[in-house]
């Protein structure tokens, strides 16, 4: 006999408050993705300190050919990433095994994404510009393929870990969360690392190695092992519970759609148009060394401005009750902007020395809430040009619009990978240390101010460049309302028609 | 009967891939540590004490490798500012007040600029004097003729008394980069406007030397405009070559390292005496303690390391000039280096380096 309806309801009630994770796979979800994130955030800045001022030390190269080529390496790396990040979705995409569609990529990826990770920092014994080149390309596009490979579907798993949608939400709230701590693990690696080994082998000689950039080996056996050790955990515990069922992504198709949307576009555009920003990332580790004494101080640096991100997110959902999206964004980005230039004029008026220490890292904080902004504020604008669509089309379609808005995304992180190095190496006459002894050569003020210039006014003038697409976005007031009204409308007429067959 | 469903063991798995993962990268980081690591291989030490010196002329940093840097608890620049700075430090008079500073330190101003570029220009011309009459061999007497000759100098430009550690790293740095560059000459500097030559390049004696006309790519302002052009300038290069080690039994160790002992003994204990000649005290000011003294003393005593040196070798090192057919030698050294510890140190007790001071 037919359920009535109310049974039906019923079941469905049932069935959406029905838990499937045991607790332990939340908390091990999470490890695994802490365990990705601290080897993937460990990389890439690391990775260019140790190309550019350890692996060829000695080898007499000519200081600005290394700086043009470890730019070129970046950028070439960055739209490997770009590529790899479609491929390896469609790949995915098409896995059907036992264990799922997502697990074998991660459990059986992080044996070559540790041991990858591990070779980038093993730089061959050449005198040979032109061998040393090919392997820093070759080597690093590998790691960016692979590290694209675990990471990918690793932030995927979340959506097939329980059917139970609020059961996910709360799964990968917890997994974002200790995601992130992960992507600033290896801050504390590099910090407790080298207290071991001054410890074991005095302080000079620990001086000496890190002339050699052996404490960043080190480090980076650590991250690789803790990697696998925290995936380990996840691979054991976790088990995949939905069908994977997300739409066929076409990069043709997800382009298309971008550019046939005005307003997507807009938001798209805000990725390009605002790349240069990420550049303070690379430019943080040399002021940890010359402003605070220490790469190991990066942590320090970036702390206060994690804080400040923390607080602008609180902040971006208390201005969104009050104001548009497009008001909300271009308001943060203006305050982003002058956050920036104001750390860069007190910088220059105290002078690279201990005094601005203390008022560096304060103004870092404020300079951290705009980050609040550009993690929330897209986001609702895509979901809102997501029903745009359907209001126009008919069709929601999340998944070719969130492709297109991650080719963006990722084709602006090359742009930055490939800008970033070519700032702190080339453009602030950086002086590459060439005693085995010494790890960091003094640098000039000059150079050290135009570190400053790269942290403050060079991001500023981006988040500037930023907000321009979006004042041509006009998903807002009137016609958001109209829209989410007939689509409220459009559901529940459906809805009933639906009931009625 | 049905044939049993073979399963795959998640949890077996990781355990192992955890296992031979930790086996594997421990093994790498090893290896990465053993093949760049220079103070396991005495050969390698010896290379690095020794290229340091040639390649720039810096006897200051080669010191890194050395005998003197052996103490665990000290950087090499610690050392120095226990044993010797703190001879020269002014910041604080008999009373506790800060010492008075010239009216423009700290501004940025060209005055200061100005002094800051007069005292090490001054100062530049002292340490060449040094190089050639002391050496870095006898680093006591040119670490204490240096710094005081800096204070002296100092009060004669910014007309005050005023020193401090950073002021006299600042001038000394600078001076063994100067020196380093005098030798190998520097490039044609740019200004970011991409319109104007910041500074000319310098030819170094090195270059002079050893140097063989090649074209060379160089950036250069042609037409107003910085542009990459093709032209001529010296090149050299010089190599430090490993030839041959040899070992001292261990009869011929002990009494290596007695005679080390012979050598060390006097500067190891002159650290009280100097201490009293200078007044560096051991003071208590409510909580903190500025045990200056006890510091200086310490340093010195732990150069004495005689005991701890359980293997010697002597390596034979040759310097080459130039590439191909074109090599020739420039220079010969031997050194002594000692393990304390299984990390090796070149003793620079008993080595005369002048040989490879080449433009001297």
């Amino acid at each position: 006999m037919a359920k009535t309806k109310a049974a039906k309801a019923a079941d469905t009630a049932v069935g959406a408050a029905k838990k499937y994770m045991k607790p332990s796979e939340i908390v091990t979800f999470g490890i695994g993705l802490f365990g990705v994130a601290l080897l993937s955030g460990w990389m890439p800045d690391y990775t260019m300190t140790f190309f550019a001022d350890f692996a060829f030390k000695g080898k007499g190269f000519d200081s600005s050919q290394l700086a043009l080529t470890v730019s070129t390496v970046f950028g070439v790396a960055g739209i490997v990433g770009a590529i790899c990040e479609l491929v390896i979705g469609i790949l995915v995409d098409r896995t059907r095994t036992k264990l799922g569609k997502v697990k074998p990529w991660v459990g059986f990826g992080a044996i070559p994404f540790a041991l990858v990770a591990m070779l980038v920092f093993m730089a061959p014994d050449t005198n040979s510009f032109t061998v040393a080149s090919i392997w820093m390309f070759v080597i690093y596009s590998l790691y960016t393929a692979v590290s694209c490979a675990v990471e990918s579907p690793a932030n995927c798993f979340g959506a097939l870990c329980s059917p139970n949608p609020s059961e996910r939400s709360s799964a990968i709230s917890i997994a974002s969360f200790l995601r992130s701590v992960g992507q600033s693990g290896g801050q504390v690696v590099i910090i407790v690392v080298p207290l071991i080994m001054k410890a074991l082998m005095g302080q000079q000689q620990y001086k000496n190695a890190e002339g050699q950039g052996i404490d960043l080996i080190i480090s980076t056996a650590v991250c690789a092992l803790g990697m696998i050790i925290f995936v380990m955990i996840f691979f054991a515990n976790n088990k995949e519970r939905v069908p994977y069922t997300a739409e066929k992504v076409s990069l043709i198709e997800s382009v298309k759609l971008v550019f046939t949307n005005k307003n997507l576009l807009m938001v798209a555009l805000t990725k390009l148009t605002g790349f240069g920003r990420g550049v303070y990332g690379t430019v943080s580790l040399y002021i940890a060394v010359y402003l605070l004494g220490s790469k190991g101080l990066k942590l320090a640096l970036m702390l206060p401005m994690g804080i400040g991100t923390a607080v602008g997110t609180l902040l971006v959902n208390f201005a969104l009750k009050k104001f548009s999206t497009k008001k909300t964004y271009i308001l943060f980005c203006c305050y982003g902007a002058s956050a920036l230039t104001i750390l860069y004029l007190v910088s220059r008026g105290i002078g690279f020395n201990s005094n601005l220490i203390v008022p560096f890292l304060v103004l870092n904080f404020f300079c951290g809430i705009q980050h609040g902004n550009t993690n929330v504020t897209p986001n609702i604008m895509i979901a809102d040009c997501i029903d745009e669509m359907e209001y126009k089309t008919g069709k929601r379609q999340e998944g070719l619009a969130y492709a297109g808005i991650g080719l963006f995304a990722k084709i602006a992180s090359a742009l930055t990978k490939w800008l970033a190095p070519i700032l702190v190496y080339t453009w602030s006459n950086y002086q590459f240390s060439t005693s085995q002894n010494i790890a960091y050569a003094t640098q000039t003020p000059e150079t050290l101010n135009r570190f400053l210039a790269i942290y403050t006014i060079i991001p500023a003038v981006f988040v500037v460049l930023q907000f321009v697409p979006i004042l041509f976005y006009d998903m807002v007031g009137e016609k958001k309302k109209m829209i989410t009204e007939a689509l409220i409308e459009r559901r529940a007429e459906n809805g009933d028609e639906a009931a009625e067959a | 009967m049905a044939k049993e469903k073979k399963t795959f063991k998640a949890g077996l798995y990781a355990v192992v891939v955890g296992i031979v993962l930790a086996v594997v990268l421990g093994v790498m980081a090893v290896c990465a540590f053993v093949t760049r690591y220079t103070a396991y291989s005495p050969e390698k030490v010896a290379v690095s004490f020794v290229d340091t010196i040639v390649q720039t002329g810096d006897g200051y940093n080669a010191y890194k490798n050395t005998l003197v840097s052996q103490n665990k608890k000290l950087k090499y620049g610690d050392f120095i500012r226990r044993a010797y700075m703190v001879c020269f430090v002014n910041e604080k008079d008999a009373n506790g007040k800060d010492v008075p500073q010239a009216d423009f330190v700290g501004t940025g101003s060209e005055a200061e600029q100005k002094a800051i570029d007069e005292v090490y220009n001054t100062m530049y011309d002292y340490y060449v004097e040094l190089l050639e009459n002391v050496g870095w061999d006898d680093y006591e007497t040119f670490f204490m003729s240096y710094f005081s000759k800096l204070r002296e100098v100092r009060k004669q430009v910014y007309g005050d008394d005023f020193m401090n550690m950073e002021y006299m790293f600042g001038a000394l740095e600078a001076n063994v980069a100067a020196y380093g560059d005098s030798l190998t000459g520097t490039e044609r500097k740019i200004a970011s406007d991409n319109k104007t030559i910041l500074r000319e390049e310098t030819v170094g004696k090195y270059q002079e030397m050893f140097g063989v006309e090649k074209e060379v790519e160089a950036e250069n302002i042609v037409d107003g405009k910085k542009q990459t052009v093709t032209e001529k300038q010296l090149k050299y290069k010089l190599t430090t070559q490993f030839i041959s080690s040899a070992s001292l039994e261990p009869d011929e160790v002990k009494a290596y390292a007695e005679g080390f002992r012979n050598r060390i003994k006097a500067t190891a204990e002159s650290g009280e005496a100097k201490a009293d000649v200078f007044g560096i005290k051991d003071v208590k000011e409510g909580k903190k303690e500025n045990n200056a003294k006890s510091n200086m003393i310490s340093a010195y005593e732990k150069l004495d390391c005689a005991d701890d040196i359980t293997d010697v070798k002597k390596v034979s090192l040759e310097i080459y000039a130039g590439e191909g057919d074109a090599t020739k030698l420039v220079a010969t050294q031997d050194v002594y280096v000692v393990a304390l510890d299984g990390v090796w140190y070149v003793d620079n007790t008993n080595i005369d380096t002048s040989a490879l001071y080449l433009a001297q």
